[in-house]
């Protein structure tokens, strides 16, 4: 279960991407999800590729980490990529079998539209495994910054993102220990009828809420010990610094918009 | 029943590159009836080894049998399910495990799982409170409104329902009172001299191992380090504390006192009531000597 949870775990490394500002990385690739939709034919889709794995390269990264985090999202594509030929109508027949006929454009659309899902995917994969939890928060309280003034808690905001962050593994490991506990006391949760399988989960989400529950009391107790007050006034000892590579990438982003809009069809 | 490892390995994450190797080379036998200590330093496996006992891992590699059950990683979880009716498990904080709106129905969950009816479940929990030492209108309170100490007698409790023939405890007293720590300990210890309940006991403590178990498993980075009686394990204070282990008070006393008098204590002062015969035999000697 643990191991294909890829997204989120962070690959420690010393590349151009691991440095780059986080609020560039959000700027790139909220520009990129965007983009991604304005390829259209087979040059903007290679251009495309080639700008994704650039940066997979750039990374050190090995690929095979990066393929690996496409694993869970494998069967949606899968099914997105059937649908795509089976459904679109258009270009020559290639194959006909009994009723159903396969058409140019349909394999090509199905090519086109998982190729798009992979490589947002991999970008996404890519900020996480590069990116700490706590600078991709940073980044984000930092860009919502402007935001405030119009009364949004953006600090509060990014406060829950990284206590839910943090928080992830400790409740993986939680719901193992108490997975463990309950099977010793003999529930099965990997099959039996329903009504055993609903009471399997009961057992194992009530004394998982109530510890987290409990968790939460302690660590805003142990907060205001230290002296918490929320945002106001609050220095950083992590300092964001914004540096030339930064926009050079940014930079290649708006290029690669300005490309891609020129060739699409 | 005896449980015998054979060349027991546990590899987490085979095959991966987070793969990490808890256990190796595990030969022990826990004959049936006994009461056995599991010391070892944090991370030496004895977690691991214990979650081997009722199948909640299987070995990577070797066997593990219990009475006439064999576990290896052939064997497909649900055919363990039997298994795990013979073997309680008191993990570490097991009030952690309490989920039923009442003390009576979390009691009952464990035997109901394993087929006893309703009625003799409720009989058995209420036997068993006057067992952990609770008072019995706890029965149709919420768990959650108990104190931490009466949670974990309940969860024990729940444990034990299952009429387990072994039961391994691991730290079962961790963050409890001095006084509620010694009432479980004794009442561990009376149920495996009435009902030869196989007991193995998963402690940091030296003084619990030496007070109650007959044999003892030194665990070591992932592999037995040395098996025997509390007295064979605490004779070399030394080679324990290499590996982060250290002896009951009452063994360092004795050692102190031999090195400061240049005498032997024959005894091997495993408990208080041992080290205080010991010195009363050397003060009868010195007086007799006086006179």
């Amino acid at each position: 279960m643990m191991n294909s949870m890829i997204i989120g775990k962070y690959v420690p490394g010393d590349s151009v991407i691991h440095r780059m500002d986080p609020r560039a990385k959000l700027l790139v690739i909220f520009i990129y999800v965007f983009i991604v939709f304005l390829a259209n034919n087979s040059a903007t889709y290679a251009i495309l590729s080639v700008f994704t794995f650039s940066l997979v390269v750039l990374s050190r990264i090995p690929l095979s980490f990066v393929l690996k985090g496409l694993k869970p999202v494998i069967w949606i594509v899968a099914i997105t990529f059937l649908l795509h030929v089976f459904m679109t109508k258009e270009g020559d027949v290639l194959y006909q079998i009994g009723s159903f006929s396969i058409y140019e454009g349909g394999v090509k659309q199905g090519v086109f539209i998982s190729l798009r899902f992979l490589l947002l995917i991999m970008i996404t994969t890519l900020l996480t495994l590069t990116t700490t939890p706590i600078e991709v928060t940073d980044g984000v309280e930092s860009l919502l910054g402007p935001l405030k003034k119009v009364h949004v808690p953006v600090h509060e905001l990014a406060l829950m993102m990284s206590i839910s962050l943090r928080f992830i593994p400790t409740l993986m490991e939680e719901t193992e220990k108490i997975i463990k506990a309950q099977t010793a006391r003999g529930v099965d949760f990997t099959g039996g009828p329903f009504s055993e399988r609903i009471k399997a989960i009961v057992s194992l989400l009530v004394p998982l809420f109530i510890s987290s529950f409990k968790r939460a009391e302690e660590l805003a107790t142990a907060m205001e010990a230290r002296g918490y007050r929320g945002g106001e006034g609050r220095t950083k000892f992590r300092q964001l610094v914004w540096k030339w590579t930064d926009t050079a990438f940014l930079a290649a982003v708006l290029v690669l918009a300005v490309v891609l809009f020129a060739l699409r069809s | 029943m005896d449980i015998i490892f054979e060349k027991v390995e546990h590899v987490y994450n085979a095959n991966s590159p987070f793969a990490r190797r808890a256990l190796y080379d595990v030969d022990i036998m826990i004959e049936s009836g006994s009461y056995v200590a599991v010391i070892g330093h944090t991370g030496s496996g004895k977690s691991t080894l214990l979650q081997h006992l009722n199948g909640l891992l299987q070995p990577t590699s070797g066997t593990v049998t219990v009475g006439n059950q064999t576990i290896t990683n052939k064997k497909r979880q649900r055919d363990l399910k039997p298994l795990r009716k013979k073997v309680g498990i008191v993990f570490q904080f097991p009030e952690h495990q309490l989920f039923e709106e009442t003390v009576e129905k979390d009691i009952c969950f464990g035997p109901m799982n394993f087929g006893v009816p309703e009625e003799e479940a409720k009989k058995k929990a209420r036997e068993l409170m006057k067992l952990v030492g609770l008072p019995e209108d706890v029965l149709a309170k919420s768990p959650f409104d108990l104190s931490g100490g009466q949670m974990r007698r309940v969860a024990i409790a729940g444990v034990l329902a299952m009429e387990p023939d072994v039961i391994v405890l691991d730290e079962p007293t961790a963050g409890l009172d001095p006084r509620g720590r010694k009432e479980i300990m004794e009442m561990f210890y009376r149920l495996h001299q009435e009902k030869q309940l196989t007991t193995v006991l998963v402690t940091h403590s030296m003084e619990d191992a030496a007070a109650y178990a007959d044999y003892m498993i030194v665990m070591h980075k992932g592999t037995v380090w040395k098996t025997g009686t509390p007295q064979q394990i605490f004779q070399d204070s030394d080679a324990l504390a290499e590996i982060g282990l250290n002896v009951p008070e009452t063994v360092r006393l004795k050692k102190e006192l031999e090195k400061k008098l240049g005498i032997t204590v024959p005894s091997p002062c495993l408990t208080i009531e041992e080290t205080v015969d010991a010195i009363q035999k050397l003060f009868s000697k010195v007086n007799a000597h006086d006179e």
